[in-house]
């Protein structure tokens, strides 16, 4: 088990980029399957705060996860009519061992470029944003490399932010 | 031509137009420079305002900055816990003196020439002082207050005008909604997290209108609503509200409410059974059967002009520009039950209505398209709904369906009042 769990760099970015396409062809529901069961995915604003007890711009367990991908498949939701185009861009990626045998931690740097098209004169539209973030992962292993926790630091994240209602 | 005088010209309480059975607003309330400056002015910078909670500044020392129309402040607590509202602006040569949004400190100190004042205000430090002509004294130079500061169960409002009646007066039309709100704590005071900040591309009347706008919620939630239906989470249907007897108020003074008047408890704990059972049974312990459902029953209470009281959080509207509006939106812990019961309303609220809730940006997108539309200049907005059936009550208050615009006519009602007040002096 434990020689199974070591994950390489080049691994680990194979990982990242895949997770990376999914989100910005809008392949949604196979990026659930990227991750485990109990697996939290958690944007902070206080970087070392406790989620439990402190705010967050989004704390998602499993079903929240598959919430937001269910409402991102709905014909009428207005926050995505027209929908956000991404890129993701991963880079300075390192890995470490996890605090299991199975698991491996993996840190990188994130990007999200964003924007909504549609007719872009008008308000709210056209605006093309970008979303600097440093990015914490535990990876498990389980038949595959799940994502077992993802923590996405955005550097404005204590800033109000605009229409947060894409994946990043 | 009549159509493109000036607003100043036409006089600011001609922007609503109220009939028997017509309630009009003009675009121009949304779409004018001229009327936004206004606002800032008159309303923002002369009544009263929101600017924190208590428990914000729970301990001698601690601070938070905040924005008064467009005057920096610092809401402070003195090492006796008196809490003062300060212009965030150094005495010397107007800098501002705190950069940071939340902190402890006893003193101030700017840091241009690095005069430094007590967290009460009074001027105790400026470097080089024999440089100054004698009889050149600090006294009279502490930092400026704000002219009045007061709380009530918490909320803490202050108003750059000592020109205002007593904040007991001004929230007098809507305290009992207040109660009921803060009522939900039991035996303290709600403690408020950091905020969920985000911000819209709109005016900053269109979150005040659409946090109480009972009309909207089935349509432009659809998509929320529907994913939580097939996931069994919740009874979210909001045209089912309607049918249940939910009602809309609007209060004198431009405040109002928005309530489920569903009385199961919805308003509090949904996602965790067994502790909203437990909660209720101690709410019906303190308060009687009665007053409890009415604690926990689904309720936006809006305090004229920019905070909001949700079930989850407490929402503050802050102005920037004419098209750009910043929303500070603090989940709070109530007082007095177990953590898990708190952390599942964190939860739930981030869910629904923080920078990435399922129903919050939904809401933004519709200020937006609604800006965008201002921009043809069509004259009038409809804001007629309900009111053949609205019912007046001898104080002012008005009622009507959870879908009709009570709380929207009552917000300009007030408005178009305090907008006009001053003109005739002019």
């Amino acid at each position: 088990m434990v020689s199974t769990a070591r994950i390489t760099r080049q691994e680990a970015e194979d990982f990242l980029y895949e997770e990376a396409r999914l989100l910005d062809e809008r392949d949604f529901f196979p990026w659930l399957d990227l991750f485990t069961e109990d697996a939290i995915y958690w944007i902070p604003i206080e970087e070392h705060s406790d989620p439990t007890r402190a705010t967050s711009i989004l704390w998602d367990d499993a079903q929240l996860r598959a919430l937001r991908v269910h409402q991102l498949a709905h014909e009428r939701n207005f926050a995505q009519s027209p929908p956000s185009r991404t890129v993701h861009s991963v880079t300075n990626v390192q890995v470490s061992p996890g605090d299991a045998d199975n698991e491996a931690k993996v840190r990188c740097n994130l990007v999200v470029y964003e924007v909504r098209s549609g007719d872009h004169r008008q308000l709210g539209l056209g605006d093309l944003r970008a979303l600097p973030a440093k990015c914490l992962y535990v990876l498990r292993y389980e038949e595959r490399w799940r994502i077992a926790h993802k923590k996405v630091v955005l550097i404005n994240r204590h800033m109000p932010l605009i229409n947060l209602s894409f994946l990043i | 031509m009549a159509t493109q005088q000036a607003t100043t010209q036409r006089g600011y309480a001609e922007l609503v137009e109220i009939t028997d059975k017509t309630f009009r607003v003009s675009s121009r309330v949304y779409r004018e420079q001229e009327v936004f400056e206004r606002e800032i002015a008159e309303i923002f910078e002369k009544t009263w305002v929101y600017v924190g909670h208590d428990s914000e500044i729970a301990q001698p020392g601690d601070y938070k900055t905040a924005q008064i129309g467009r005057y920096p402040i610092i809401l402070t607590r003195d090492k006796d816990g008196a809490v003062y509202a300060l212009l965030n602006v150094c005495r010397h040569r107007a800098n501002a003196i705190c950069r940071e949004n939340y902190g402890n400190s006893q003193n101030f100190r700017c840091p241009y020439h690095a005069w430094t004042y007590r967290n009460s205000g009074e001027l105790i430090g400026v470097p080089d002082g024999g440089r100054y002509p004698e009889g050149f004294s600090t006294r009279g130079l502490s930092l400026i207050r704000v002219a009045k500061v007061d709380s009530y169960r918490g909320l803490i409002f202050a108003s750059l005008s000592a020109d205002v009646p007593e904040l007991d007066e001004h929230l007098s039309p809507v305290k009992e909604h207040v109660d009921l709100w803060a009522d939900r704590s039991i035996g303290g005071e709600h403690k408020v997290l950091h905020p969920h900040r985000y911000a819209y591309l709109g005016n900053w009347k269109f979150q005040c209108e659409n946090g109480v706008d009972g009309y909207h919620p089935g349509i432009v939630h659809e998509s929320a609503f529907s994913t939580f239906g097939e996931f069994g989470i919740g009874n979210f249907a909001a045209r089912d509200l309607v049918k249940r007897g939910s009602i809309s108020r609007g209060f004198p003074g431009g405040h109002s409410t928005l309530e489920g008047g569903a009385r199961d408890g919805r308003g509090v704990g949904r996602g965790l059974p067994h502790r909203a059972e437990e909660y209720q049974a101690r709410l019906r312990e303190v308060y009687g059967d009665d007053r409890a459902q009415e604690i926990v029953s689904n309720r936006h209470t809006f305090i004229f002009p920019n905070v909001f009281l949700f079930d989850e959080l407490v929402r503050i509207i802050q102005p920037i520009a004419l098209e750009y509006t910043e929303v500070y939106s603090h989940p709070f812990w109530l007082h007095g039950v177990p953590d898990d019961f708190n952390t599942r309303r964190l939860y739930e609220g981030t869910r629904q209505l923080s920078t990435t809730g399922m129903v919050n940006p939904s809401d933004l997108e519709m200020f937006a398209a609604n800006q965008t539309g201002l921009h043809a200049r069509m004259e009038w907005l409809v804001l007629d709904r309900g009111m053949q059936r609205e019912e007046v009550a001898p104080n002012g208050e008005r009622m009507g369906n959870y879908s009709d615009e009570v709380p929207q006519r009552s917000l300009y009602r007030h408005w178009a009042q305090v907008m006009a007040r001053t003109e005739a002096g002019r």
